[in-house]
């Protein structure tokens, strides 16, 4: 209440006493203008520098790209990009894909194709918004899919908005070729095109993503498309066996040793009776003749796996040892068939005819085991005993939980005597099978293996494993930040995450550092001006203050405190304040506007420079702010004295009677 | 020679006590002191009508600063006794004993600042209204700080104008259908007034909230002597027509003013050859009601 009484008191007095204020507004409204024109000056400078920066989209863009280091840039990828770094308003992984564009030809028929390039975009992609276009928020959710087209390519394909556009997208794998004609519509045209001349499009990052997809083999969900009939999953071995005889030149040589190790390989003889007669197969005299090595990779490869890559064949081929044979080899797994563990152990050997084909010659007679043309053409084949045959025949087989819903009982085991190459000769041991023990292919087990850490799945219709469907990566996006200010650090926090970056970063950077030093300058400049004007304006109301003496006197007299003086005259101060800033921001107004530009007929004014002055909201703020703290500073020192004035010397000045 | 008519008093309605004093004031530009000496007990009375009488320079004003609260004694020790007796805040009709000795012994200067802006009323030589308010807006100052409702300020207010015929009303023409009763004079800023006005506005400020003690410094300077026993009967109906009645100090050197008005005459002399001035004489005159008309001078 008494605050509100100081506050009025205060207000009438500026303004009744209009006379005595003008003088102190206009003083510190001209110290305040100033600064204001010498901030716009530095803002338009700037601004003239960002100029071309800002209106176009690259100013703000940052391309990025994997470059073998950085992520690959999957959904998660993205969004952890997005989620990172401040002030990002679109990330637009960028992907092209071949395509083929049917249209009518010069005659007017139609049915002919055309190469088009389609390039991915997403709404809000500031390089289709220059030009007026954009793509929808939903890709699928139409009846066609959206398309965009550069204008010479609409003109050339005589299509327009609206039209309906059919694109065929091929892909091959091996010997298999498909073609899948999609439906699209084209949702807009950009003023913009292929240099070459070439045929370019735009579609949802979506539809890339299956495109992306489609090109792999794999099934499109979305469009409707299966996966390709010859797509296979490629068996991987963390292991091979290597057999040898046992003798000074059919035994590894520590040259061996050093060129297997050169290759991350390290042999270790196999002792385990299980590895050296190949779980039951072999001869028992074969032990007596040949040497069992485990070849195991020993460095680290992607996503922890340890993988082989070499080729067996290679290998043995490059041993000084003679006559070894490299196989491919993964550990027996456990298989549950109806409830009942079995042993399923991979073998698969050469026949007679091929490198290594000696290892027939210690077969037992009948021991079941799979050529490499068995392998591949029937992946999902065992062997083993009857009892064991009968029981996979009618069971079903799991291998995990996982794979206990998918995996069904295996294709017919082949009867002993169609197996290759069975020996006939009587005096051969004949194969004494276990009950619980199996022979698969040992890419199967390979294959299980990897289903395990759902590299591959098992396709149930082909009866094969095809890879899993991966979610689709790219290798290079667009990146835009709300403002070009926010480049550098992006950019920066960009190549911390190993990524390629291309920006005009070091072009932003030279504009801020100006900026920066700019407004050093200004500052310093303003803090003379403002303490000059404090001091102005100390000595004016200080002169003031003195000429309020009696009226001081009078209010002290009346029960008004010391502080109520002190906050009397700093109130007034600031009205006073907040008034010079009106009268500056309103002059500045005019100034900005009339040294922008050039006033028709008014050639007198042909001298004035012709020189860009911006003024926001922030300048106009920091100038009251400034006017209100002149007005506050010039004043603290006379009200503090006035405050402490003694009532009775207020009145009397002084005299005693 | 110190002279009190005690018969006519009655003890309880004491308003304000000063039991002796000796107040030194140095002026250090100068290099010049000056004391003032009360040697008996002052006690005064509600309704009393004070003049504070004596030569320039005999300490009249220096006193007056003492008993209005804006200087506080020199030598507290000198004081045996300085009370007010105020209206109490929630107990109508009853005063409470604030002993203002004590509160400047402690220096509780929001206590002295309350009690001067609630029981204390100036109109001082100087006027020294308030240059950026009006008349009315000079008067409410001390209602508003004393927290008064807007609807009585402005009664209050409407009350004091007429009482001090500080009424200046627009020519009308008759028949013009003008609203009539504007009182431009109340609207006027203070710069617009005559020096007769000024110090009627600075009377009807000095009184406007009620208080227990007003001082009036030379009233009459800017008034013709008509128009200043008019304000000063207004004054003394004020103080004293009312619930709890107030007392007046009034300096001046104005013998016949101090007959008519005041019942109460303080003579204050400079001592010969001494930088000091003392109260040398209190005379109180038999009743108040006479000596409005100027009888009873003891």
């Amino acid at each position: 209440m008494t605050k509100r009484i100081y506050a009025d008191l205060a207000l009438k007095d500026v303004f009744r006493l209009w006379s005595a204020s003008q003088l102190q507004v206009i003083i510190i409204a001209g110290i305040c203008l100033p600064i204001l024109l010498l901030l716009g000056l530095k803002n338009g400078h700037v601004a003239d520098l960002r100029e071309d920066l800002v209106t176009s989209p690259v100013g703000r863009q940052i391309v990025f790209w994997s470059a073998k280091q950085g992520d690959f840039l999957t959904k998660e990828v993205l969004a952890d990009i997005q989620g990172c770094i401040p002030n990002v308003s679109l990330v637009i992984p960028e992907s092209q894909k071949l395509v083929f564009v049917e249209h009518g030809n010069s005659e007017g028929t139609a049915g002919v194709q055309s190469p088009l390039t389609l390039y991915s975009t997403l709404p809000g992609d500031p390089i289709l918004e220059q030009f007026g276009a954009a793509i929808g928020n939903a890709a699928f959710d139409a009846e066609a899919l959206p398309l965009i087209l550069s204008e010479p390519t609409a003109k050339a394909l005589g299509k327009k908005v609206g039209d309906a556009a059919a694109i065929t997208i091929k892909r091959r794998l091996g010997a298999e070729e498909q073609d899948h004609v999609l439906d699209f519509m084209i949702v807009g045209t950009v003023a913009s095109g292929d240099e070459s001349g070439g045929f370019v499009g735009f579609t949802h990052l979506d539809v890339m993503a299956c495109l992306e997809k489609f090109g792999t083999g794999e099934a499109v969900p979305e469009l409707s498309i299966p996966a390709m009939s010859s797509l296979r999953a490629v068996d991987l071995y963390s292991q091979m066996l290597l057999v040898c005889f046992r003798g000074p030149t059919t035994d590894l040589t520590a040259k061996d040793h050093s060129f297997l190790s050169e290759r991350g390989l390290v042999a270790e003889e196999a002792t385990n009776p299980d590895i050296t007669n190949l779980y039951g197969t072999l001869r028992a005299d074969a032990a007596k003749e040949l040497k069992f090595y485990t070849l195991r990779f020993a460095g680290e490869q992607d996503n922890g796996q340890s993988v082989i890559r070499d080729n067996p064949e290679l290998l043995s081929r490059n041993t000084e040892a003679q006559d070894d044979l490299v196989l491919r080899w993964c550990d027996p797994l456990t298989v549950q068939v109806n409830g009942d563990e079995f042993r399923l152990v991979g073998l698969t050997l050469p026949n007679k005819r091929q490198t290594g084909g000696w290892i027939q010659n210690f077969l037992r007679r009948q021991a079941p085991w799979f050529t490499y043309e068995e392998s591949t053409a029937k992946p999902l084949s065992v062997r083993g005993s009857t009892s064991v045959i009968e029981k996979l025949r009618d069971g079903e087989i799991a291998f995990s939980e996982k794979l206990r819903a998918n995996l069904r009982p295996l294709e017919q085991p082949t009867d002993d005597a169609e197996q290759p190459d069975a020996k006939v000769d009587q005096d051969i041991e004949l194969f004494e099978g276990d009950p619980k023990t199996a022979y698969a292919p040992v890419s199967l087990l390979a294959l299980l293996n990897q289903a395990t850490r759902d590299q591959v799945t098992l396709d149930l219709e082909g009866r094969k494993f095809i890879p899993a469907s991966t979610p689709v990566s790219f290798t290079k996006a667009r990146m835009y930040t709300a403002t070009i200010d926010d480049v550098p650090l992006a950019a920066d926090m960009l190549a911390k995450r190993k990524y390629a970056v291309l920006s005009e970063v070091s072009r932003i950077a030279e504009i801020q550092e100006q900026d920066t030093s700019l407004r050093v300058l200004v500052a310093v400049v303003a803090l003379g001006v403002f303490l000059f004007g404090v001091i102005t304006v100390f000595s004016v109301l200080v002169d003031s203050t003195d000429r309020k003496k009696g009226m001081i006197g009078i209010l002290r007299v009346m029960g008004i405190s010391g502080p109520g003086v002190f906050f009397i005259l700093l109130a007034r101060a600031v009205i006073i304040g907040v008034m010079a800033a009106a009268v500056c921001c309103g002059i500045g107004v005019l100034l900005a506007a009339l040294l922008g530009k050039t006033i028709a007929g008014a050639e007198y004014l042909a001298w004035l420079p012709q020189v860009r002055v911006v003024l926001g909201p922030s300048e106009y703020l920091l100038v009251t702010a400034g006017a209100i703290l002149c007005a506050a500073f010039g004043v603290l020192m006379p009200a503090l004295k006035a405050s402490r004035l003694d009532p009775f010397d207020a009145i009397m000045e002084g005299q005693f009677h | 020679m110190i002279k009190t008519n005690n018969a006519e008093t009655n003890a309880s309605d004491v308003i304000l006590r000063l039991d002796s004093l000796k107040h030194t004031l140095v002026d250090r530009d100068k290099k010049q002191c000056f004391t003032v000496n009360v040697a008996r007990p002052l006690e005064f009375y509600s309704g009393d009508f004070i003049g504070l009488l004596g030569p320039s320079g005999c300490g009249k004003t220096t006193l007056l600063s003492i008993l209005g609260l804006l200087r506080k004694p020199a030598d507290l020790n000198s004081v045996a006794r300085f009370e007010l007796y105020a209206p109490a805040e929630t107990q109508g009709g009853f005063r409470t004993r604030v002993d203002i000795r004590d509160a400047w012994a402690r220096n509780d200067l929001r206590r002295i600042e309350s009690l001067r802006r609630t029981q204390m009323g100036f109109a001082l030589q100087s006027g020294e209204l308030v240059k950026s308010l009006t008349v009315t807006e000079n008067i409410q100052v001390p209602l508003r700080l004393n927290g008064w409702h807007r609807d009585d300020m402005r009664e209050r207010v409407q009350d004091l104008l007429r009482q001090f015929s500080l009424t200046r009303h627009r020519d009308q023409k008759p028949g013009s259908g003008e609203t009539p009763a504007v009182n431009t004079l109340a609207r006027s800023r203070v710069n617009r007034l005559s020096g007769g006005e000024y110090q009627r506005v600075s009377l009807a400020r000095a009184v406007a909230h009620r208080p227990s003690v007003v001082f009036v410094d030379e009233p009459t300077s800017a008034l013709n002597r008509e128009l200043a026993h008019s304000a000063l009967e207004v004054l003394r109906s004020l103080q004293r027509e009312r619930a709890m009645p107030g007392i007046t100090f009034m300096i001046t050197h104005d013998e016949e003013l101090a007959t008519r008005f005041c019942n109460v005459v303080v003579r204050m002399a400079p001592r010969r050859g001494e930088p000091e001035g003392d109260v040398i004489d209190v005379v109180r005159t038999a009743s108040t009601t006479t000596a409005a008309n100027g009888d009873g001078h003891t």
